[in-house]
This record gives structure tokens, sequence and C-alpha cells, in this order.
């Protein structure tokens, strides 16, 4: 379980966050509504103890982020998939080292071991046999894939989206929001997605957080919001 | 920026690199790659420049001396003159401009596409991954394309004082030879690894202080390179001060 208390976050002069609270249960998905420039990706990094907020705290299963030393975060960061925005993949490395690099570093897995799991996670992801491309050979949205390939490399408890769907044609939103839906469905993991596109969110999320100068707007659900 | 607040940063930046656990087992391959790198890649240029610092260098020094001094002193000024200053420094600058620009535009354009952050989502130190890979990896290459550099320059500048300067090989072997100090030899490259250190460490911090997209990478990139050129002429001037008076 996640719970987000009174974070409290500007920059300069501009407060882009002003004491947002709410709770993720486990094997829930909420996801955070609101237009560009609200502070969704700045709340996300926040929650991911990326950004440390100005005050404020973030909880997992009771733990505070903020007293949590490097080792416990790190720790914390191999329950947490992250998917950025622009997808951040590592240019100088293939699909397949990309999604293996965290399998790489911290299980110290044997060789078979590791290519069948980054096998399994092509074959998740729709991309097997698209191994050896760089980054530079893919689409958008292969891009996006291969990012949350990467974010579920170490099967984390946690997945975080930040705008999984922007950009990207129909068929590859479908996809990809199939996939989000899925990873709660069947594998139970918690996520956060951070959008603007009311149909991703519509899509996805079973709860919706509105976010709006700095503050969360509005608490609703998929079926209130589409009744509303 | 302060310089005050910025050396905090440069010394911060440091024992976050230097001062965590190494993890060798993973880090020595990616050290290797950044030998081959930097030294093979540098290679090239390094010769070319080797050759003519040698041309220079014996041309310019019989200029000054011949006449004045006997002949072997073209050789005695010839090995000193490579050894100690010419060999290190020559080289640090074109180690400086090529590879501690490409630390800073590459680790500055992972900073500014998230990439950095995308390994410490990872529970992946980018200190680890991504700055001491290349500080190592320069402490080994640069010594190695000093040694390169010396005994290209000296042979060039040797060939140049028999067949251009008309230098007897006896008078100019002689200075070599005879007044050849291996304490010369060490002194430059134990120079050459502060200058390694110096350069690598400019390249990576700035490329971790990347900030902004295109524009700030090359921000990064030239402050990187005019950085560890200061650098290397301070360290020098210190190192000269204290050991070669």
């Amino acid at each position: 379980m996640i719970q987000v208390s009174n974070i409290h976050k500007r920059f300069g002069d501009q407060v882009v966050l002003d004491g947002v609270s709410f709770e993720v249960a486990d094997k829930e998905i909420v996801v955070i509504l609101g237009p560009s420039g609200t502070g969704k990706t700045v709340l996300l990094k926040i929650i991911a103890g990326l950004i440390k907020p100005d005050a404020g705290d973030v909880f997992f299963d009771g733990k505070s982020l903020q007293k949590m030393g490097p080792k416990e975060i790190s720790e914390l960061r191999r329950q947490i998939g992250f998917v950025f925005q622009n997808s951040a993949l590592f240019d100088s490395l293939n699909v397949y080292k990309n999604i293996g690099i965290a399998i790489e570093e911290h299980t110290g897995w044997r060789r078979e071991k590791r290519y069948d799991r980054v096998h399994q996670i092509l074959e998740i992801i729709g991309l097997t046999g698209k191994e050896k491309l760089l980054p530079k050979d893919l689409s958008g949205g292969m891009m996006k894939l291969v990012a949350i390939g990467r974010a579920l490399a170490l099967d984390p408890t946690y997945l975080f989206y930040d705008e999984p769907t922007a950009g990207l044609d129909p068929i590859m939103k479908a996809r990809i929001i199939e996939l989000i839906v899925s990873f709660r469905d069947y594998f139970h993991k918690s996520g956060i997605v951070v959008t603007h596109d009311l149909e991703t969110a519509q899509a996805i999320g079973s709860r919706l957080l509105m976010l709006k100068y700095g503050k969360i707007e509005k608490i609703t659900t998929i079926e209130k919001e589409r009744y509303e | 920026m302060g310089l005050g607040r910025g050396i905090v940063q440069f010394i911060t930046f440091l024992a976050r690199t230097l001062f965590i656990p190494w993890k060798m087992h993973r880090t020595i391959p990616r050290v290797t790659d950044q030998v081959f790198e930097i030294g093979i890649g540098s290679l090239p240029m390094v010769i070319v420049m080797a050759i003519f610092v040698g041309l220079t260098t014996a041309i310019q020094t019989a200029y000054q001396t011949l006449g004045i001094v006997p002949k072997y002193f073209l050789g005695i000024a010839i090995g000193r003159m490579i050894l100690i200053e010419f060999g290190p420094v020559f080289t640090a600058f074109v180690v400086a401009g090529r590879s501690a620009s490409a630390m800073a535009a590459e680790i500055g354009t992972m900073r500014v596409t998230e990439q950095i952050d995308a390994l410490e989502m990872m529970a992946i130190d980018p200190y680890r991954y991504l700055s001491l890979p290349r500080i190592l990896g320069t402490l080994v290459a640069l010594p190695i394309l000093v040694v390169f550099t010396e005994l290209i320059a000296i042979l060039t500048a040797i060939l140049t004082s028999i067949y251009l300067l008309k230098v007897p090989f006896s008078d100019l072997s002689y200075g070599l030879i005879h007044h050849f100090r291996f304490n010369d030899l060490i002194g430059g490259l134990v120079k050459a690894l502060f200058f390694a250190f110096l350069i690598a460490s400019s390249g990576c911090y700035f490329g971790f202080q990347a900030t902004g997209g295109a524009k700030g990478v090359g921000k990064a990139v030239t402050k990187a390179v005019v950085t560890s050129l200061i650098l290397i002429f301070a360290f020098d001037f210190i190192n000269a001060l204290l050991f070669f008076r």
C-alpha cells in the first residue's frame, strides 16, 4: 500500500504541489489526471524518491520514504518499475540489454536464466525477435513497450507510468492500456498512472485523481466520472 | 553558480563516485570498454600530434642551442622536454579535447533524457555505472598513450635532427642516453595519472550537472573541456614547482 501524505513542492516562486494526499491500495491502479504542466510528473517522481518534496512524506507499507537510508531506498526501488514519459531507454544498449540490465545488476542469475527471463518479458510485451534492435531503430510505441518491459524486469510490486500513451497511435494506445490493465488483473501489480488523456484514464483506473493548481481537486471513480 | 559552491559540488561528486562499493566484477568489463574507447580511439590523433611535437621540438631546440652549447645538448633537451613536459601535457590535451567532451556529452544527454533517473529507479548507482569506469579507464589509457607519444616524438625528433638539421647521431645519442634519467620518465607518467583523473572527473562531473536539453548539454561539454584544460595547466605548474626546481 502506498500513502501519499500532504506533499508540498515549489520551484522558485512557483508552487507546484500544495498539500497532495491520497492512497493506493494493493492491486489497485490509481490514475492521476490533469492538464499539462500541473505537476503530475513531479508528483510521480516524488513518490518514487527521485525528487525530494519540500514537505510531506510517502509511505510504502507504512515505511516512510523520507526516513529511508540509501540501502533501503535501493531495496524499495527494486520493487518499483517506472515507465518514463519519453521511455528513457539507454541509447547504446539494444532491446535485450535494456530489459536485462537490472536483472544482470541485481539477481546474480546465470546467463541462461537471464536469457529466459528477458525472453519471457519480450513475449509479454509482444516484441519477440526484436531483441537486437537499438532504441534508434524502434518506433515511439515500441520504445514505450520496451520501457514497460524494462520496468517489469525485476517483477516489481508497484508500477508507475508517466504518460504511457502520450503521442501514440490508437492501436498502440489500446495495446498499452491492455498491458497495464493485465498487469493489475493477472499479475496483481499496484500502480500509479499519470496522464492528461481522459480516454486512457477511463480505460485504466478504478480511481481517478484530478490534479489542478497543485491540489487534488477531485477523487472520483470511473463509473462516477462516466455518469457525470 | 559560485566557485565555492561549484568546488563543494565537485568534491561531493568525487565522493559519490569513489567512496562507494566498486563492485569490481561488474565494473571491470566497463573499465575495459573505456580503456579501448579512450586508448584506441585517441591513438590516431596522438600519433599525428606526436610526430609534429617531435618535428617542432627538434627544430626549435636546435634554433635556440646550436652554436651556443655542444651538439649533444640537443639530445638532452629533446629527451627531457618530451619525457617531462611535452609527452604528458600534449597527450592530456588530446584526451581532454576528445574524451572529456565525449564523457560530458554522453552523460549530459543521459541526464536530460531521464536515462540517469531510469538507472536510479533500477537501483543502479549512476556514479558507479557511469563515472567510475570512465575515471578508471582514463587512468589506465592515458599513461599508455603518453608512452606512445614519447616514443614517436623522440624518434621523429632524432630523424629530424639527423636528416634535416645535420646533427651527428653520435652526439644526439650521447645526450639522450647518457643524460637519461629514469625519474624523468616516471615523473612524466605519474603526471599523466593526475591529468587522467582531472580530465575524466571533469567530463563526468559536468555531464551530471547538465540541465535543460541540447543547449545544456552543449554548455556542459564546453565547461568540461575548458575546466580540464585549466586544471592540466594548473597541476602542471604545481608539479613543476614542487618536483623540478
